[in-house]
């Protein structure tokens, strides 16, 4: 391990937040000097109250908000130098789910998940390959031509899985990926989370489902006023 | 890849171009009508310029001459009004070439001279070809402050009120086809701008899977150029046909107008109306999505 200097972070480390401080436009602080850690191949929970700074922390991850201060590195991009153009090449490296799905209404399942290929110039071969294959690992190749509003809440979900990671990203961010879902549909979701990340992905979830996150024994970030209060590392099951 | 990406950016425009489909008509009959004016404006100039330059070229000063003044007198004012610019030819018709133009015939001008007392009226006149139009009226008023010269005539009564009413013309039509040109604008810019909030959702995953900026806003700028360049093959398929047709109608018809007939005048103005079809439509749409597509 590094001792200190810009580039120190993990050897394998995917993301480093070094004295990070984020200040919303409007005064709001939702960030105060934080120092994370994550490295390649770990599954991290983030946890804490409403408000407690959770989205803002994913949003740095993926770039939607700049921090105000202190360092952000995710796959070694430097995400406080990032410039506009230079976005779209760093997002191909990481995916994203959300709570509330972001699915294309008139787009069928598979238009969906190919969409993300498609905006990106692969060719059309390519894509309906990639896109297959995706269904297949989240178990929806049956309804592939169906539309998002003929799915349950869990299948939207895994759509929006698929389409994560057909760019095959190192980096998968959820920001309570569980939270429109039963418990049942959940943990269906959880399990496939936990495939991915066998399979090497790296995952950051933010979630209110401390049920979930004391089952799976993974690392534990809890987030408090913006400051991180506190981490319980990974229980080997 | 490049070319993938093309296809999608081109379909992309048409499907928004369909999607609202009576914004997009409403702003493409706009941009139709702001060419259609233009087109015409241009060529009724090019028509005022022409006509106003046939008509100009016809016109002479006629200076005359006092009786008092000689004919080496006369000589002397030939020289001198030879001796001032943007004259082209100087010719003399004397007192009784004047009366032989004016009455032809041999027997009716004697008894007409024997009438007034065997003196002819008619004066000495020199007549002025002005080499440029815009010269003619500083040119007649030079001849007139010489010395010898009593009064002068030129087409001042027809032709001032026909430059200054095609001047007042080219301000007119000028703001009027700026007038419809601000109105396409507005028209492609609201396009443009509900086609981005239809898209919210498309262009959030968009920009959350990575795709290229130009992936996001190329649609946006090639409707506008779309609206901008249907506009103008509508308003130049418009123009050129009421166009010949008139000037083929004049032609037949009116033989006596002076209408421009060549093609590659008309040929001209449409280049012109594609081009400033496809300027309107393009920085019109360059400048929305700056607008309404933030990072
Ligand atoms: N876009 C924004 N502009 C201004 N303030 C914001 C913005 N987004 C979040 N905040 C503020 O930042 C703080 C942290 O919000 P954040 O959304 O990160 O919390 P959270 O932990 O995700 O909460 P929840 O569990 O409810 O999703 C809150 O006080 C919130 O009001
Ligand atoms: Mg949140």
């Amino acid at each position: 391990m590094g001792a200190g200097g810009i580039g120190d972070c993990r050897p394998n480390g995917v993301i480093s937040l070094k004295s990070v401080s984020k200040i919303y436009a409007n005064g709001a602080r939702a960030l105060h000097n934080v120092d994370l850690e994550i490295g390649a191949g770990e599954f991290v929970f983030l946890v804490g109250q409403s408000g407690a700074g959770k989205s803002t922390l994913i949003k740095l991850l993926y770039r939607e908000e700049t921090a105000t201060r202190g360092l952000v590195m995710v796959n070694r991009f430097n995400l406080m130098r990032l410039r506009n153009y230079q976005i779209p090449a760093y997002r191909r490296r990481i995916g994203v789910i959300f709570q509330d799905f972001k699915l294309l209404e008139n787009k069928s399942v598979f238009e969906n998940v190919a969409f993300a290929q498609q905006v990106i110039g692969k060719p059309k071969r390519e894509r309906k390959a990639n896109t297959d294959k995706m269904l297949a690992l989240v178990g929806l190749s049956h309804k592939a031509r169906a539309f998002p509003g003929e799915l349950s809440g869990g299948e939207q979900q895994r759509v929006c899985v698929a389409r994560a990671m057909i760019n095959n990203p190192i980096l998968l961010i959820a920001d309570e990926p569980t939270g429109n879902l039963d418990e049942a549909t959940a943990w269906e979701i959880m399990r496939l989370l936990y495939e991915l990340n066998r399979l090497g992905t790296t995952v950051v979830m933010a979630t209110h489902a401390m049920h979930i996150v004391r089952k799976m024994g993974r690392r534990v970030i809890r987030v408090e006023g913006g400051r991180i209060m506190g981490e319980k590392p990974e229980v080997k099951l | 890849m490049f070319w993938n990406s093309l296809g999608f950016v081109f379909k992309q425009s048409f499907v928004s171009l369909y999607r609202n489909f009576w914004l997009s008509f409403a702003s493409i009959l706009t941009s139709m009508l702001a060419l259609t004016l233009l087109g015409f404006a241009l060529l009724f100039l090019a028509n005022a310029d022409h006509f106003a330059q046939s008509m100009e070229s016809q016109v002479e000063i006629a200076a005359f001459i006092d009786e008092t003044v000689d004919e080496a007198g006369l000589e002397d004012i030939m020289r001198a009004v030879r001796a001032l610019d943007a004259v082209a030819e100087v010719t003399l018709t004397t007192k009784d070439q004047g009366l032989r133009e004016w009455i032809p015939d041999d027997a009716a001008r004697a008894s007409y001279l024997e009438d007034v007392g065997g003196i002819n009226p008619i004066p000495n006149k020199i007549t002025v070809t002005a080499r440029e139009a815009e010269a003619v009226a500083g040119l007649a008023e030079s001849v007139l402050d010489m010395a010898g010269v009593y009064r002068v005539n030129f087409g001042e009564d027809f032709l001032a009120p026909m430059l200054r009413l095609t001047a007042s013309l080219r301000w007119v039509g000028l703001a009027v086809v700026a007038a419809f040109a601000l109105a396409t604008m507005l028209l492609i810019s609201l396009n443009i701008k509900t086609n981005v909030q239809t898209r919210e959702k498309e262009i959030q995953i968009m920009r959350l899977v990575g795709a290229e900026n130009f992936l996001i806003r190329g649609p946006f700028f090639f409707e506008g150029l779309l609206i901008g360049l249907l506009g103008a093959l509508l308003a130049i398929i418009i123009v050129g046909f009421i166009y010949t047709w008139l000037t083929e109608y004049i032609a037949a018809n009116l033989v006596f107008v002076p209408v421009v007939s060549e093609r590659s005048t008309l040929y001209f103005v449409l280049e012109i109306m594609a081009a400033a079809g496809m300027t309107l439509g393009a920085v019109t749409s360059a400048v929305s999505v700056r607008r309404f597509l933030k990072f």
